[in-house]
């Protein structure tokens, strides 16, 4: 599904040339579910925003469903992040003057599903997601983990092809971050491919494999046992 | 998409009511300026064009063979002349000059009412709307009058009883009446409540029917298709045979009202440009508030912007959605202006002399008031549309989006730009305000305090003696006198004065009035040499002249001198030393004064102690019924007379006041707005200086500082542009103050009064929150 090859990434201010990216490659199938550790600064969450096509890589190779994506332009990444991609982040990133069904709705409307489409696959989603109580409600009136699950919920919601996860439990408790972790399983056992970057060890051992960043490179790369 | 920008944009200005409101109130009040200033320009545009013959008539003037524009007076039997022998016109009329009143009287009610002499074609060339009565035949018989709705039901029961039946005129003679007509809530600046036959007035004074005599409008309807240029051809050499080297030139009738002055080709115009840049320019400031407020507040809204573009949002929908909600505000804005409009218009009329009606405004006045609300909105939203849809998601994400420094520069500019007209306006209301106060002020040559102008009504005109007997004997009358003219207007001139040495080419022109005795006395003017007119006897005619005629004659001593005007031949007694006896904005024309003279000599002019006004108005009053008791008494006093001169300028310096102070009220909601802001991202910063030991003072200074010196700058870049204008418009006036520098000083420092109270109200505010809570927000 997707394949990078000698991906770079530089950050450049007046003075100095930080190296993020420095030619990582690795691949990631369909219906995997992929952990990506490193401590703070190693590049994990740059790799991220270049796969989910946030942000432009400075050189290598990106395949996205066996095309060549690294000169997309600003157009093209949005049709094909708003039709593939789903996030989760770690702040949730709820847009606060809305409801839950208004965020959620919010995903559909940019790929232009019809409002009568709409409403069904809202209710779907937010029942699947346990959060079908709370579709009136703004974000300030949920907790932590009902936010990420309303977040999750608009990542799925376009029935993305792959589901980009950015620290998804580092602002919940342990409790709550395991619900969301199951529900991230759960997920990619009905067949959602996920990466997901993590700090955490336990968080990461959900995943079927565990890639190890340092310095903007790939040091290891682990088969987990569960997979 | 519609409804969730809606829905979003609605929510967005409750989360953030301080930003909403002052986002909110600054475009109301610049759309509120902005509206009126239309709605006044639109109606100072339509003046007179309702006419159905609009595009046909024309307003005659003449010019000097010099090319000097001269003015709308005009040979009264011109009129007669021009019907006759061009025949591209199709109907001309004559009108005597300006609306006079006249006694009416029938079955005991006796009232004055204003109106004119105007010929037969009068009614077919111009739109009434007759009530009763034939418009064609209306003053074809002698003796008629055509009247209006009000006057008719002032004497009669109904409109309709009215025509045929007798109004006795001045005491003498009964007119009967021909028509009734209504002006209704036409555009007009006709107010005249009846019209009479010019033929009669012609017939009564003899003097009127000299060529000679500029003291007529004429008015021309051309014939459909008429070409005006070739018309003016054959105009120009017309009045050869008749009084010499003058040329009649056509003016469409619409344009009169606003190009009323000839010479210069403006006139009230002039206004209308200017409330015309001013309404643009506070729209401008209403706008560029908009645009700081939204592009500061856009942090806030940067996480929002973020998520949209991580769900797949174009650049090009969210520049939609952030001009969408700006046109939105300005919408909701124009509703809250509209009703403000509503709630100011009674009073606006009354100082604009307006009757301007919200429910009688054409489509085409709403469709642009929708357009320029419109256009507002895009104004505004346009650059923090454009700003915001930039911003990259992964520094949204990373909380790096900085404002960059071109942003801050032209936030800057435009601060400064606000200011800048808020300086401006401010001076240049304080420099007319000092103007008008001159002109109000200023020793004009004759006093016009304590002088009351009484009209003598036809049986006074032959009972002045007695009447001014018996005024003298009042113990609060100090003089009489009586003149052809209330000294407050700008008078027919005519060439028509002969002096010993005046060659055949001189074309000099002179004003001339009628006096009497105690002429100097009365009017508190001073004599430069000889005496006060002493006789009033046809025999004997006496001449006072004034200074500027004096160069004008290029005589040394003039006194004992015999000169003639319009063939009364007389000796000059006396100069008298110039006075101003027209606006402030002429200078001082060549003036004769002759001692006795025509029938229509109509005012008598009464000097009072100031102590006992009522008393001795009581005691005229009664003086004035035992010797004229078919007319009412009426009187005006003179310096009151004099201020309504300065009518326009006084009109426009109370609306330039109120416009001013929204401006600058709009120009301090923007800097309470930037302030707020900026001390939001710098409250990290003010945290770590607190930490460190800095005073409440200092870190309000530290943020007030950067705000002032863009307001100085505002202030160095203002007071040249408002000293220019100023200079331009004092050059106007022939009479005017030096352009005061202390209201430039005055304006600086009341305009940083009010900045400083505005920033130092939010900065102390921020520089009072414990540091704690100011390091922890970030």
């Amino acid at each position: 599904m997707i394949k990078i090859s000698n991906l770079e990434k530089y950050f450049t201010t007046q003075e100095y040339k930080t190296i993020a990216l420095n030619k990582i490659s690795f691949e990631v199938k369909k219906g995997e579910f992929v952990s990506i550790m490193g401590p703070s600064g190693s590049g994990k969450s740059t790799l991220l925003n270049i796969l989910g096509l946030l942000d432009d890589a400075d050189g290598g190779s990106f395949i996205f469903n066996d095309e060549e994506v690294i000169n997309y332009k600003e157009r093209q990444r949005a049709h094909l992040r708003k039709h593939n991609i789903g996030f989760v982040f770690q702040s949730f990133n709820l847009i606060d003057e809305l409801t839950v069904f208004e965020n959620v709705e919010l995903a559909l409307i940019y790929t232009g599903i019809k409002k009568s489409e709409r409403k069904g696959k809202v209710d779907e989603v937010l029942e699947r997601m346990q959060i079908m109580h709370r579709r009136s409600h703004f974000p300030t009136q949920l907790s932590g983990g009902q936010q990420q699950r309303v977040a999750v919920a608009r990542a799925l919601v376009n029935e993305p092809k792959l589901i980009l996860a950015d620290e998804p439990t580092g602002n919940l408790d342990s409790k709550t971050g395991n619900e969301v972790m199951e529900l991230l399983t759960e997920l990619n056992n009905q067949g959602s491919t996920i990466i997901m970057v993590t700090h955490s060890e336990h968080d990461a051992k959900y995943g079927n494999r565990i890639i190890r960043m340092l310095d903007g490179e790939k040091v290891t790369e682990s088969l987990l046992s569960n997979y | 998409m519609i409804t969730n920008y809606f829905k979003l944009t609605w929510r967005n200005i409750k989360a953030n009511k301080v930003l909403s409101f002052l986002n909110i109130l600054g475009l109301t009040s610049g759309l509120f300026c902005f509206l009126l200033i239309y709605l006044w320009i639109s109606s100072e545009n339509s003046v007179n064009k309702y006419h159905e013959n609009n595009d046909t008539l024309y307003s005659a003037y003449l010019t000097t063979s010099d090319g000097a524009e001269y003015g709308y007076g005009t040979p009264s039997l011109l009129y007669k002349e021009l019907k006759e022998k061009i025949p591209e016109i199709e109907s001309v009329t004559a009108m005597s000059n300006n609306d006079r009143n006249y006694t009416f009287s029938n079955n005991n009610k006796v009232l004055k009412q204003s109106g004119k002499y105007v010929s037969e074609d009068y009614f077919n060339m111009f739109s009434f709307n007759i009530l009763e009565g034939n418009a064609a035949t209306a003053l074809s018989s002698p003796n008629t009058i055509a009247i209006s709705k009000d006057m008719a039901e002032l004497f009669f029961d109904t409109v309709k009883s009215a025509v045929g039946q007798s109004l006795t005129f001045e005491n003498s003679k009964a007119l009967k009446i021909s028509m009734v007509f209504d002006l209704g809530s036409e555009n007009t600046t006709e107010k005249s409540d009846f019209y009479l036959s010019f033929d009669s007035l012609l017939a009564e004074n003899d003097w009127m029917s000299e060529w000679k005599n500029f003291g007529t409008n004429t008015f021309v309807q051309l014939t459909k298709g008429a070409d005006v240029k070739q018309v003016e051809q054959k105009l120009k050499p017309f009045l050869k045979d008749y009084v010499g080297a003058f040329a009649i030139e056509l003016q469409p009738y619409g344009d009169r009202y606003l190009y009323a002055d000839l010479e210069n080709g403006s006139g009230k115009i002039e206004y209308v440009r200017l409330f015309g840049i001013i309404a643009f320019l506070i729209m401008l400031i209403a706008s560029i508030n908009f645009m700081n407020l939204a592009s500061a507040g856009s942090m806030k809204r940067a996480k929002e912007i973020g998520i949209r573009k991580v769900l797949g949002a174009g650049k090009g929908s969210l520049i939609g959605q952030f001009l969408g909600e700006a046109i939105l505000l300005s919408l909701s804005s124009l509703f809250f202006a509209l009703i403000f409009i509503a709630l100011a218009l009674p009073l606006f009329n009354q100082i604009t002399d307006k009757s301007i009606d919200l429910a009688n405004l054409p489509l085409s006045t709403w469709v642009m008031v929708l357009l320029i609300t419109l256009f507002t909105g895009i104004l505004s939203g346009s650059y923090p549309a454009f700003l915001l849809s930039s911003f990259k998601v992964t520094d949204i994400f990373k909380k790096k989006i900085e404002t960059s420094s071109i942003t801050k520069l032209i936030r800057k500019a435009l601060v400064v730009f606000q200011f800048t007209i808020s300086v401006v306006f401010i001076s240049c209301m304080l420099i007319i305000s000092k103007q008008i106060d001159y002109v109000q002020n200023k020793d004009i040559g004759f006093e016009r305090e304590s002088l009351l102008a009484v009209t003598l009504s036809k049986d006074l005109q032959k009972n002045y003696n007695a009447f001014k007997t018996g005024a003298l004997q009042i113990s609060g009358v100090s003089s009489v006198t009586k003149t052809s003219h209330i000294l407050l207007g700008a008078y027919g001139t005519s060439p028509e004065v002969i002096w010993n040495g005046k060659t055949d080419e001189d074309g000099s022109l002179f004003t001339g009035m009628v006096g009497s005795m105690d002429f100097i006395k009365t009017y508190g003017a001073k004599l430069h040499m000889g005496r006060d007119l002493i006789h009033n006897n046809p025999d004997n005619i006496e001449y006072l002249i004034n200074e500027s005629a004096m160069k004008q004659m290029k005589m040394e001593n003039p006194v004992g001198q015999t000169i003639s005007f319009w063939g009364n031949s007389g000796t000059i007694v006396g100069v008298v030393k110039d006075f101003h006896f027209s606006s402030l904005k002429e200078s001082i024309f060549p003036l004769v004064i002759r001692s006795e003279g025509y029938a229509e000599f109509n005012t008598a002019f009464i000097k009072y102690n100031s102590d006992h006004v009522q008393q001795t108005l009581a005691s005229l009053e009664t003086l004035h019924t035992e010797l004229n008791p078919a007319f009412p008494f009426e009187y005006k006093f003179m310096d009151s007379e004099y201020n309504k001169l300065y009518k326009s300028e006084s009109t426009f310096y109370t609306l330039s006041t109120f416009f001013s102070i929204l401006a600058i009220l709009i120009s301090c909601l923007g800097l309470f707005g930037l302030v707020m802001f900026t001390a939001e991202q710098r409250t990290k910063e003010i945290g770590m200086r607190k930490v460190v030991g800095a005073s409440v003072f200092a870190i309000t200074s530290l943020i007030t500082k950067d705000f002032i010196k863009l307001i100085l700058l505002g202030i160095v870049i203002g007071v040249p542009i408002a000293w220019y204008f100023m200079n331009k418009w004092l050059a106007n006036y022939e009479y005017r103050i030096d352009m005061p520098w202390w209201a430039f000083i005055a304006t600086g420092g009341l305009i940083i009064g009010i900045a400083l109270v505005t920033v130092s109200f939010e900065s102390i505010k921020i520089a009072l929150v414990n540091p704690v809570k100011s390091l922890k927000s970030d």
